[in-house]
């Protein structure tokens, strides 16, 4: 019987992985899915009865460091359990076949699950003189995300290349490159931005997709709300000095080095929406607000070119506006006081902007 | 001037351990206690997440304080170990999901008679049974 035939409950006990251990997977997913951990056993279920996907992953104008992050995922054992329900039909970075052989799996892959496989894309798509300015084995990457698409039964734009157009579309964005959902308009896109993204979030949405069968709830960046519904502010550890008024005014004072909030340092954690205040990298090592720098904002459209990373919000292009409207809105969910004294201190770092 | 003379200073993230921010263990020792008379009633197993929480490590404190260790302790080897506990109050369990490197991957308030990661599951049963035959290929005697 070939692998595809199997339901992943029967592959798992074919390789002699316990209920329990599938279990554990699910928890771990579910609890940063926020899906209700009641709901683990029915989802193990669901998943148990699911085929292994095929999963072709496409590498364009890219920088490989949202593979780098993928591959470096949090707990070895439970996330590899992962590769027990994908069957990874093509990766060029990580297959062990190149050139004509790699694009024969490819076009096999294609064929066999015609309709039903997800592309994964990392990578910005330029489409100034056709897209002429990045192609692999002879054929645009404009083309080659055209033709995938055609097949796919939907697509995962990871890194905020793909999601957005990235670092590539930087202005003067020489090579005209845009984000996979600017070509692609008639399948389902989910966008997992960030630079790198999340291990975990990747894990997330591939398990997501096979127990429920079809890609989890996103907001209007076609985001995936379970990972990308709070900013980084609203989840922040220090995000109690902000409310009390404690900032680090620059890197290395009194402020910097007992933690207190990096706002006028030019962190862009108030409007910048990802789990990395939860998740953390490299293991649940750190993330940058932890390492002492502000938030970039890595995962928002346009993050490079808003002028600024240590600019802070109120003075800068990210709209004092937004920036404002939504701290001084997570400010009530706390308490109605926090929130005027948010607002009172943007007034004062802005100098009253 | 090498890597040495460079001064470094370990964060461990100062306001995560403040031990004054209990408010939130609180709130959940009441929903505990709904929980714990919902299974007492004859109801379904109720878990309480714990890990997607901005708890802080005074409301861990409190938690474990109040919720004390009961009759209880297991150690599971599945994808990683995953450590389990009755706590003083029978029928709530803390269960915490490590990773290889210990790490804690999720951890959950089970309230119920056993925690789903103990029990033996049905698939595991079945193969286990099926399993289970081979070992009279051994034993009997007109084999060898």
């Amino acid at each position: 019987m070939k692998e595809h035939d199997l339901t992943l409950g029967e592959e798992l006990r074919r390789q002699g992985i316990s209920r329990r251990s599938f279990l554990k997977f699910c928890a771990g997913v579910a609890s940063s899915m926020a899906i209700p951990a009641a709901m683990v056993p029915a989802m193990a279920d669901s998943l148990a009865q699911a085929r292994r996907q095929s999963v072709i992953w496409m590498a364009y104008q890219e920088c490989t460091g949202c593979i780098e992050s993928l591959t470096r995922s949090f707990a070895p054992t439970v996330e590899n359990l992962i590769f027990n329900f994908v069957s990874l039909d093509f990766q060029h970075a990580l297959q062990a076949a190149a050139g004509d052989q790699a694009i024969e799996a490819l076009k096999t892959a294609m064929k066999e699950n015609w309709g039903k496989y997800l592309v994964l894309v990392d990578g910005s798509i330029p489409l100034k003189d056709d897209g002429i300015y990045s192609v692999s084995h002879g054929q645009s990457h404009l083309e080659s995300v055209r033709e995938l698409a055609e097949g796919a039964a939907a697509i995962v734009s990871i890194g905020t290349c793909a999601s957005f157009g990235g670092v590539g579309a930087a202005k003067p964005n020489p090579t005209g490159a845009v984000g996979i959902d600017q070509i692609i308009t008639d399948k389902p896109i989910l966008n997992i931005p960030g630079c790198p993204p999340m291990p975990e979030v990747m894990t997330g949405v591939l398990t997501s997709f096979l127990a429920f069968g079809e890609l989890p709830v996103v907001d209007s960046l076609k985001r995936p709300r379970a990972f990308f519904g709070d900013t980084i502010h609203d989840r922040c550890y220090r995000r109690a000095f902000y409310d009390r008024g404690l900032f680090a005014d620059s890197f290395d004072d009194e402020g910097a080095r007992n933690g207190w909030c990096l706002y006028k340092l030019g962190c862009k954690g108030p409007i910048t929406h990802n789990a990395c205040a939860t998740l953390k990298f490299n293991g649940g090592v750190s993330w940058p607000i932890q390492s002492g720098h502000g938030c970039l904002g890595c995962s928002e459209p346009n993050f490079w070119d808003k002028e600024g990373f240590y600019k802070p919000l109120s003075a800068g292009q990210w709209g004092t506006a937004e920036g404002i409207a939504i701290a001084a809105a997570a400010g009530v969910a706390l308490g109605a006081a926090s929130a005027v004294m948010s607002r009172r201190n943007q007034d004062k770092i802005s100098g009253g902007k | 001037m090498s890597l040495k003379d460079i001064p470094v200073k370990l964060d461990n993230g100062a306001g995560i351990d403040d031990p004054e921010r209990a408010g939130l263990a609180i709130a959940l020792l009441r929903e505990i206690a709904d929980h714990l008379l919902t299974v007492s009633q004859g109801g379904d197993r109720q878990v309480v997440e714990l890990t997607n929480l901005p708890l802080s490590e005074g409301d861990f404190q409190l938690l474990e304080e109040k919720l004390g260790r009961g009759e209880v302790e297991a150690r599971i080897n599945a994808a990683g170990p995953t450590e389990v506990y009755e706590t003083a109050f029978p029928g709530v369990w803390w269960v915490k999901y490590l990773g290889e490197d210990e790490r804690v991957i999720t951890q959950q308030l089970e309230i119920g008679t056993v925690p789903m990661i103990l029990e033996a599951h049905h698939e595991d049963i079945q193969a286990s049974a099926g399993r289970f035959t081979r070992l009279f290929d051994d034993l009997d005697p007109n084999h060898h």
